[in-house]
């Protein structure tokens, strides 16, 4: 199956193409700030930007707020709850910890907030040289993410951030072959969410791609590899992220899988992924034609493995495992969050608006549709949307 | 090959520590309650340092109405209070009492109710202080219930001054994908522990 690619467009014949690539993004910041400080405004009328940055911190986000203010709990948890913070990893909150030290007065959400729109920011910059100079569907995916119907998840104290940041980072050192650049980033990614550790399968299937592009066979590959010091650096480096977590939380604790067995205070039970789809997909509503949050969670997990399988046929395979790994996994623990995994993970979302902005009129038809919903999605939020979770 | 030697020699650095961390995750070294909890999952009511200081003949009220009164008492397995008590989650839950008083015989005595579920019109309630079986109450939906059970003089003298009192809930429910830590039963509104006269 092939799919025409729309032809590179030209940025503008007047600004050079490193200062569109910053520029644009910058552009949605400052929309997709003012579109969700007018939806808290609807409900906090006269808020002022610390309490629209409070305001909008919801759900996890209080235990991430905790985690960069006072690290993780002992056990006993002081609060005496089973819950403890373990299962939230620290790189994200450990950054802003570190930026609480530099910004000393500030409140945690202001800093968090504004750290989350740069890094955002960046992510879609360092995102640039894999739309391959579409211009409109880099324009569609910088709307997407900063003033998008999900803008909220990337705009606040949410691990998805550096997520997003970190993976869009790995696939960028591997579309220049940097295989130990990208293991460095892996690393950092490990130390995210659990997930990011699987990203060390997408470096080796990149490295036997590039392998094969070159010549290469499976077994020249499973020969040399050993010589390959580049790549067998970033192999190793790739979970190191992880494995100091799971160290750290041996010293405090005693327990370095503590992130995994915390999961029981919180009521997880394991179960087969088809087995919850099918569950959430037949959880029709008590009254009305919208959709309950089940059924729409269950429809965006449907359409992030699409997107995955997607991928894989457009031959981007190291993304297409990655990100199927990034949503298999979770379902097996039923359908929370699912909606943020699916928004998280870039590779999907710069092939959805590679599709979105095939002609012109679709893409500013969806570039609207996005400030539109990031409207309605943050009042979502602020409301309490299960979906949105 | 010689050129190559510090990165192998950082590679093997970074394996060593790797296989280190995953033994370290195969052996943890963890507090009983914490392994019976999180890792053998061998029980639901994950056991918390509460002070349970305690005056014998105090009545504790598990409902809303003053606040969460029963917190120093509630070692685990308790959600709330709300205004209609406090729910029991999970298929344990137990209270602590540490009192100064000394008293050869004591009386447990509380008031319940169970959760509202049609498919389980009852709830069967096995009490056991310090370890030692108390009673076994039968509890239903209709209105709040008083029970009122002997503690065994050998529970008494097991512990001195202390009665851990532990709640099973062998019907305790939970909805199809719910974990058994919050699977709920029974609704507790007030206890308190009764010295006999000698």
């Amino acid at each position: 199956m092939t799919t025409a690619i729309p032809a590179p467009i030209s940025a503008t014949r007047s600004m050079p193409v490193g200062l569109a690539v910053v520029s644009i993004p910058l552009l949605f910041v400052v929309l997709g700030l003012a579109i969700r400080y007018a939806a808290f405004y609807t409900g906090h009328p006269g808020a002022t930007a610390a309490e629209f940055a409070q305001g909008l911190c919801r759900w996890d986000c209080g235990w991430y707020v905790r985690i960069a203010e006072t690290g993780y709990d002992p056990f006993p948890v002081p609060t005496m709850i089973n819950a403890g913070n373990w299962a939230f990893f620290p790189f994200y909150p450990t950054v802003i910890g570190v930026l609480r030290l530099i910004f000393v007065g500030a409140p945690t959400m202001v800093i968090a907030t504004v750290a989350s729109i740069i890094f955002t920011w960046i992510a879609v910059v360092v995102a640039w040289p894999l739309f391959e100079r579409n211009w409109r569907a880099y324009t569609l995916y910088a709307a997407f993410l900063l003033s998008g119907p999900f803008s909220i998840y990337f705009t606040t104290f949410y691990t998805e951030v550096m997520f997003l940041l970190l993976i869009t980072c790995v696939f960028a050192a591997l579309k220049r072959q940097n295989y130990l650049l990208a293991g460095c980033f892996a690393a950092l990614l490990s130390a995210t969410r659990i997930v990011g550790v699987f990203i060390v399968f997408a470096i080796v299937l990149q490295a036997y791609l590039d392998h094969r592009a070159q010549g290469g066979t499976f077994k020249s590959f499973l020969t040399t590899i050993w010589t390959r010091t580049d790549l067998l650096l970033g192999i190793f480096i790739a979970p190191l992220g992880l494995f100091i977590y799971m160290a750290f939380l041996h010293y405090k604790i005693g327990d370095a899988l503590a992130f995994q067995h915390d999961q029981r205070a919180w009521g997880r039970v394991t179960g087969s992924p088809f087995g919850y789809l099918w569950k959430a997909l037949t959880n029709f509503p008590g009254s009305g034609f919208i959709p309950s949050a089940s059924q729409q969670l269950a429809v965006g997990s449907i359409a992030g493995i699409a997107l995955s399988i997607w991928l894989g046929f457009r031959k981007q395979l190291p993304a297409a495992v990655f990100c199927g790994i990034c949503l298999v996994l979770p379902l097996f623990a039923g359908m929370a969050s699912m909606m943020r995994f699916v928004a998280g993970l870039p590779p999907l979302s710069i092939e959805l608006m590679k599709l979105l902005s095939r002609n012109k009129v679709s893409t500013v038809l969806f570039l609207l549709l996005f400030l539109v919903l990031d409207f309605e999605f943050t009042l979502g939020w602020l409301g309490g949307a299960l979906a949105l979770v | 090959m010689f050129k190559r030697l510090p990165a192998y020699g950082l590679i093997a650095v970074f394996a060593a520590f790797e296989i280190a961390v995953l033994w370290l995750a195969l052996h943890p070294d963890v507090p009983e309650d914490y392994r019976a909890y999180y890792i053998d999952q061998s029980t639901t009511c994950l056991n918390q340092p509460v002070t349970g200081e305690y005056r014998l003949g105090q009545v504790i009220d598990f409902t809303a109405s003053e606040g969460d009164l029963s917190k120093p008492f509630k070692a685990c397995g308790w959600k709330g209070p709300s205004k209609e008590g406090t729910d029991a989650v999970g298929e344990t839950s137990r209270l602590r009492f540490i009192f100064p008083q000394t008293a050869p015989s004591l009386t447990l005595q509380f008031e319940a109710i169970a959760v509202d579920h049609p498919e389980t019109p009852t709830q069967t309630v096995k009490v056991l202080a310090n370890g030692v079986p108390v009673g076994e109450v039968t509890i239903d939906q209709s209105a709040p219930q008083n029970f009122k059970l002997a503690i065994p003089a050998e529970a008494i003298a097991a512990m001195p001054g202390r009665i851990e009192l532990r709640f099973d809930y062998p019907e305790a429910f939970a909805p199809p994908g719910i974990a058994n830590t919050y699977k709920r039963s029974i609704k507790l509104l007030w206890i308190t522990l009764q010295p006999n006269p000698a």
